[in-house]
């Protein structure tokens, strides 16, 4: 029996468009863990506990950032397909939107005067108005990467410079980073109970010990 | 409950790390997600907003 072989089309060639669509999940990973990293200021520099709502918000975010990152932790093993990269950036925009109603939720909890708002303020908005901003700018980015999906999809390994390379080690460890780190602070803040009081004042772990 | 979900979230970050497959992977972030909206809905309706919507 005779084998018929077919000639495989060589993979395209790295543009620029494709380093600059993966520098842009990069930059998406690291917008996302930026925002979580300044709330980290406010509740470990300013001693400020972050609320349910606010954890819940962390976690869109982590879970928004995480449809990029498939795309640059696939991109250095080798082919990115146009399949994951549209189903990356389509699960960002999803957790995007999701946790952009929380942020509302919360700015109008707090949007009838006299009520002062929850917590301090940055540059005169509170964090959850931020983090809103924040998630509305992250569907628009999304959603542009997903229509400039063909000029800017990562392609393979060898799309990466060796700085974008290093830049994508540093956006996945922080990934892990802020996903572990947020797990241990809210294990501290939440302690054994079951449910979060709405306005925390400690960290019920060490405060139900002493 | 905050707390397991940020467990999930973590296991969420090592099933894109670790290479899980496809469905695994997939199913894993979806659990997350919607554990997560359900973790949200009781906020909405235990507060009364006092807007004209």
């Amino acid at each position: 029996m005779t084998t018929t072989t077919f000639p495989v089309a060589a993979a395209p060639a790295a543009r620029t468009g494709n380093k600059l669509g993966l520098l842009f999940a990069n930059l998406y990973v690291l917008g996302m863990c930026g925002t979580i990293g300044g709330a980290y200021l406010f509740q470990f520099g300013l001693w400020e506990y972050p609320c349910p709502m606010c954890l819940l918000q962390r976690m869109f975010m982590l879970l928004s950032a995480l449809g990029p990152a498939l795309i640059i932790h696939r991109s250095r093993k080798g082919t990115v397909t146009t399949r994951d990269t549209a189903s990356g950036w389509g699960w960002a925009i999803v957790c995007a939107l999701l946790g952009s109603t929380v942020s509302i939720t919360q700015v109008l909890m707090h949007i009838v005067p006299p009520d002062p708002g929850y917590a301090g303020a940055l540059f005169g908005l509170h964090l959850y108005t931020w983090a809103a901003i924040t998630f509305a700018a992250a569907v628009l980015a999304a959603g542009i990467a997903l229509v400039l999906t063909h000029e800017s999809e990562p392609l393979d390994a060898a799309t990466a410079t060796p700085a974008l390379r290093g830049l994508g080690t540093v956006s996945l460890y922080l990934l892990a980073f802020f996903a572990v780190s947020n797990l241990v602070a809210c294990f501290f803040l939440q302690g054994f109970h079951w449910q979060m009081p709405g306005d925390p004042t400690g960290y019920a772990f060490f405060t139900d010990l002493f | 409950m905050y707390t397991l979900l940020f467990l999930l979230i973590a296991l969420c970050v090592l099933a894109t790390f670790r290479d899980w497959s496809r469905r695994a992977r997939l199913l894993m972030w979806s659990a997350t997600l919607v554990l997560s909206v359900l973790a949200f809905v009781p906020h909405i309706l235990a507060h009364t907003f006092h807007l004209a919507l």
